[in-house]
């Protein structure tokens, strides 16, 4: 199967960030692992590229973000944690639906039904 | 590691954001490089390989930048629209605390004194107190000169400040670092606080017709005295802020090759 690339993913980067979220809090580096757990050889994502997805995803308050006290002791890069918000969790259900929707039109057009 | 420092900094630094939204950028794109880095470095064993590997798997930081751009909201980039002139204020890499404090601070007391000459002689062709007005030239002369000692000094007692502080974090002498903070506090206070006493003394001194009154000059000292009580203790603590931040990244070269 040929990769996602990070283009291909554009618009969908932030519903993906909101379904691995929905496992537990993460930082932003157990977020890139999670996704590359579930799909890695397919999807090849250029990881900065999660920052923005998640800023974008606080501005609109479907996930919410602190600074990790455990690792903010230390001299090193402060680490933050992102969470989902119940505004979050509604949102994503309303992604998987017009998903679903999306890939049954999309599907019966190509003559590939899902 | 300086060349991990470097590459988010191409990334962050043309971003037009608040100083906080970049710092936040900073520590993310910073701690998630590291770990990349780590986790290449373990499976090549070789550092140059590992840093190629860990930048490219972050991104392109052209495109990073874009994408982090387009997360900031509109209100926000606009807020941070940079203004004509005000790159002159920050702080070039390499610069050293005395040069900068000094550059800067003559550039703003230079133009201060122009805006003030241009606004009193308004005052003068408008006709407002052009009775009173007598020879403005020792205001106009003293105000910028005054204004350069007073911020000067009050900026040095910033960067003292943030050294005694430096040390204080590193050291076990936290009470006599606080005593010499609070001395120093006090200091810049005293001298800040000093100049429109001066400024008004002087005028009285070289101007044989004053065009303020003795009560108009009281009440200028007391009001530049509480705003100089009240924006002090912010003014230091953003000082340190701000040079903590420029030693971590903005004295960055960007151009010189990754290390």
């Amino acid at each position: 199967m040929a990769p996602i690339r990070g283009d291909q993913l554009r618009g969908h980067l932030e519903n993906l960030v909101l379904s691995v979220l929905e496992r537990g809090p993460a930082h932003g580096w157990d977020i890139a692992r999670r996704l590359e757990q579930q799909a890695p050889e397919e999807l090849q994502l250029k990881e900065g590229s999660l920052y923005p997805a998640l800023y974008r995803l606080e501005h609109e308050k479907l996930v919410a973000s602190r600074w990790d006290k455990q690792n903010s002791a230390s001299r090193g890069p402060k680490r933050r944690v992102y969470q989902l918000t119940r505004a979050g969790r509604r949102r994503l259900a309303e992604a998987r639906v017009e998903w679903q929707q999306f890939v049954a039109v999309l599907g019966n057009l190509l003559g590939a039904p899902a | 590691m300086k060349a991990l420092r470097q590459q988010v900094e191409r990334v962050v630094r043309p971003v037009r954001a608040s100083q906080a939204t970049k710092d936040r950028m900073r520590e993310d794109l910073l701690e998630h490089l590291q770990l990349l880095y780590g986790k290449e470095l373990a499976r090549s064993g070789d550092p140059v390989v590992a840093l190629a590997e860990a930048t490219r798997q972050l991104g392109e930081p052209q495109a990073l930048t874009r994408d982090l751009q387009s997360s900031v909201s509109r209100l926000e980039r606009w807020a941070m629209t940079p203004l004509a002139g005000t790159q002159v204020s920050r702080r070039r890499p390499g610069e050293s605390v005395g040069r900068w404090i000094v550059r800067t601070v003559t550039v703003g007391s230079l133009a201060s004194g122009v805006a003030l000459a241009v606004i009193v002689f308004l005052l003068a062709a408008l006709r407002m107190r052009v009775n009173r007005l007598g020879p403005v030239w020792p205001f106009l002369l003293t105000n910028p000169i005054l204004m350069w000692v007073s911020l000067v000094s009050m900026f040095w007692c910033c960067e003292l400040i943030r050294r005694q502080v430096e040390i204080a974090s590193q050291s076990g002498k936290r009470f006599s670092r606080a005593l010499r903070i609070a001395g120093l506090v006090i200091a810049a206070i005293a001298i800040a606080e000093l100049a429109p006493v001066v400024v008004i003394g002087m005028i009285w001194r070289l101007s044989p017709h004053p065009f303020v009154t003795t009560q108009e000059a009281a009440i200028v000292c007391l009001v530049w005295a509480g705003i100089m009580l009240a924006i002090f203790p912010i003014q230091a603590r953003d000082w340190i802020v701000a040079m903590r931040r420029y030693e971590r990244w903005g004295s960055l070269e960007l151009n010189d090759p990754a290390e």
